[in-house]
């Protein structure tokens, strides 16, 4: 969905019109009725908007295993760093009895902005069906 | 400084225990008052925000495992304990990145709707729901054990007054309370136990400071202890595998815990159903500061506790072992409470939900039911914790993880995510891994006495129990086609499209 977040940029306008009137003109149908109506285009729409969730997901989960993996390795890798102290307390012990769960939520925040944002952008892409008027200004 | 025999003052500690149980049976009643019937409950899910959903999350996640084995295991094996409390937490993001929404969205209230509604199968919904059972009775057995301990060390009563006190408390609140009673009764244990260890935490802390002492166990023998996952990752043999077997079931158990999921369903849509998880992780991390912190004022002020192999008591025994009068005595009891709110609150959730199954699966489905069904798993949990009195909370509960985690997360993960999964191969996915897990700790638990690698890989086995279990799933799916449900792309509209568009359909 990164490309569809591009598309609020002017340049982009013109390419995003064509995916958006392309399936309308196929079928005489808005994006938001061949997702209700099951057909091929919906479903199209319906994979990319699965594929750019799971895809989101897969990401946050590799960012996750590495900071979980990356205080052990960093105490392995540099042996010296087991003795430095955060106010008395030893650096392993502050990074994970501490440190790390501001950064899990932080985590948390930045993967809901995004979930919340690929939706928000699909529900543009589709159509909104309380705003048709608004809808339809946009595309004449 | 040095803690001797001698029991703690138990007078407190009762009456802070009586209060907690008073507390919880006054909550449970006068939520009665509010809400009855099952679409009372439903109604009444809309009226809870995400902070009070989180907060009950909370309260029904933090069992006994977290308010007394985190800092015992902590005192006695050092800083690759911490992994305990990041896993508990971490299982949380992994349920955000992969499950919260579209679970919530697809409108399954327990894992059993959900295995049905998402399968079209009554076939797959009947071995969900003895999973669930299995689950949630081998769960609560640990929470009646702690129970019957921390009543023994705290009063000098035996054993099993603790275990039938609790299990007699949860059974009478969940056989009459409704669901509307148990959020309020959740979120206010939430609170309870994280007054109960931060309070403690912060006055040792303050003696530990007033008496400049230091970290201790800097040198000798105990540096193991002091230096983080030296001896895991170092070495790469048993303790590494442990240690990566033991994350995994964590967290991905989490993902599967019957009681969790149900909480879910009162999050009004999917991005109420996020916000709430983002609530739950802060939650749970200004909880799991603490443990830690005390497991390690355990090593300072209460050494005792290591040499009588007995340190998941630490909490309990820290402060009258730092201070001595009525302050000591008012924190304990203070943690006395905590802790039984500890075991009554994650007791309650896997009743319910125990409860749940049976009576719609197994008995009348009605209320009575649901009473009857809640009694029974009471009576059972409660003869199995009077036996195990000598098993190690923490072991007890990452076996549960363990099991759910072979069996609940595939199904879900795999349900929401993945097109071709069949009601066969579910199931088969489910046995198997449900199956293989619960034979290794079978095995562990009763078995011959095993050795090396045989004997590591079945005390720990989610990470070979998971992989099978979803290589079951996907397989067994793959070979049985005609088996999937109809109008799988209706249900992956309903699990992922934007409530905004109003496309969403009822498959419970």
């Amino acid at each position: 969905m990164t490309e569809a977040g591009d598309a609020h940029e002017p340049r982009e306008v013109p390419q995003r019109v064509v995916v958006r009137r392309d399936p309308t003109r196929a079928t005489g149908l808005r994006p938001v009725s061949e997702l209700a109506e099951r057909t091929p285009v919906g479903d199209a729409y319906l994979r990319s908007l699965i594929r750019a969730q799971l895809l989101l997901s897969l990401r946050m989960l590799v960012v996750l295993v590495t900071m979980l993996t990356s205080v052990p390795l960093l105490l392995i890798l540099w042996p010296g760093l087991r003795r430095a102290t955060v106010g008395g307390v030893p650096i392993g012990w502050f990074a994970l009895g501490f440190a790390v769960y501001p950064m899990l939520v932080l985590l948390a925040l930045a993967f809901v902005r995004r979930a919340n944002r690929t939706e928000a952008e699909f529900v543009d892409l589709v159509g909104d069906p309380r705003s048709d008027q608004a809808a339809g200004a946009r595309q004449s | 400084m040095l803690l001797t025999a001698a029991t703690p003052d138990a007078t407190t500690s009762v009456v802070a225990i009586a209060l907690a149980i008073l507390v919880t049976l006054g909550l449970g009643a006068f939520g009665v008052r509010k809400g009855h019937t099952a679409s009372d409950l439903f109604v009444a899910s809309r009226s809870v925000s995400a902070e009070r959903n989180a907060a009950a999350i909370c309260g029904e996640y933090l069992s006994a495992a977290s308010f007394l084995g985190v800092a015992g295991l902590v005192m006695k094996f050092g800083a690759d304990m911490l992994w305990y409390p990041i896993s508990y937490t971490a299982g949380y993001l992994l349920l955000l990145l992969f499950v919260a929404a579209p679970l919530r969205r697809f409108g399954a209230y327990t894992i059993s709707d959900f295995a049905e509604g998402r399968l079209g199968s009554s076939a797959a919904r009947r071995v969900a729901s003895v999973l669930v059972v299995l689950v949630s009775m081998c769960y609560l057995v640990p929470q009646m054990r702690g129970a019957g301990v921390t009543l023994r060390v705290l009063t000098g009563a035996p054993y099993w007054v603790g275990v039938l006190l609790v299990s007699a408390t949860v059974t009478v609140n969940v056989a009459t309370g409704g669901m509307r009673g148990i959020t309020f009764v959740q979120s206010f244990q939430f609170w309870l136990k994280w007054a109960a260890l931060a309070i403690p935490t912060m006055f040792i802390a303050g003696h530990f400071f007033a008496h400049r002492e230091r970290w201790p166990a800097a040198a000798g023998a105990v540096d193991v202890w002091s230096k983080p996952i030296d001896s895991s990752l170092s070495l790469v043999r048993y303790p590494a595998y442990t240690l990566v077997s033991f994350v995994l079931a964590q967290m991905l158990g989490t993902l599967g815990l019957p009681h969790i999921l149900v909480r879910f369903y009162t999050n009004p849509d999917g991005p109420a159903a996020r916000r709430t998880t983002v609530f739950v992780l802060s939650l749970l991390g200004a909880f799991y500061v603490f443990p830690p912190i005390l497991g390690v004022f355990g090593r300072l002020y209460a050494p005792g506790l290591l040499a009588s192999n007995s340190t998941d008591t630490v909490v309990l025994l820290l402060p009258q072992a730092v201070f001595s009068g009525l302050i000591g005595r008012l924190l304990t009891g203070l943690v006395a409470c905590g802790a039984f709110a500890a075991f009554m609150s994650t007791a309650s959730g896997l009743t319910i939900s125990a409860a749940g199954a049976l009576s719609q699966d197994l008995l009348s489905g009605d209320k009575r039911g649901f009473r009857v069904g809640a009694v029974i798993v009471g009576t059972v949990t409660c003869l199995v914790g009077l036996r195990v009195a000598t098993v190690d909370i923490n072991q007890l509960v990452s076996w549960v993880f363990a099991i759910a985690a072979s069996s609940f997360s595939p199904l879900i993960i795999l349900g929401i995510w993945w097109r071709g999964l069949s009601a066969r191969g579910a199931i088969a996915g489910l046995v198997v891994g449900a199956g293989l897990a619960t034979g290794s700790v079978g095995l562990t638990l009763f078995g011959p006495n095993l050795t090396g690698w045989t004997r590591i890989a079945l005390a720990q086995p989610a990470s070979w129990t998971i992989p099978i279990a979803f290589a079951t799933m996907v397989g067994v799916s793959k070979l049985t086609p005609q088996t999937r449900p109809k109008d799988v792309p209706g249900m992956m509209l309903t699990m992922h499209a934007p409530e905004a568009l109003g496309l969403s359909r009822n498959y419970r």
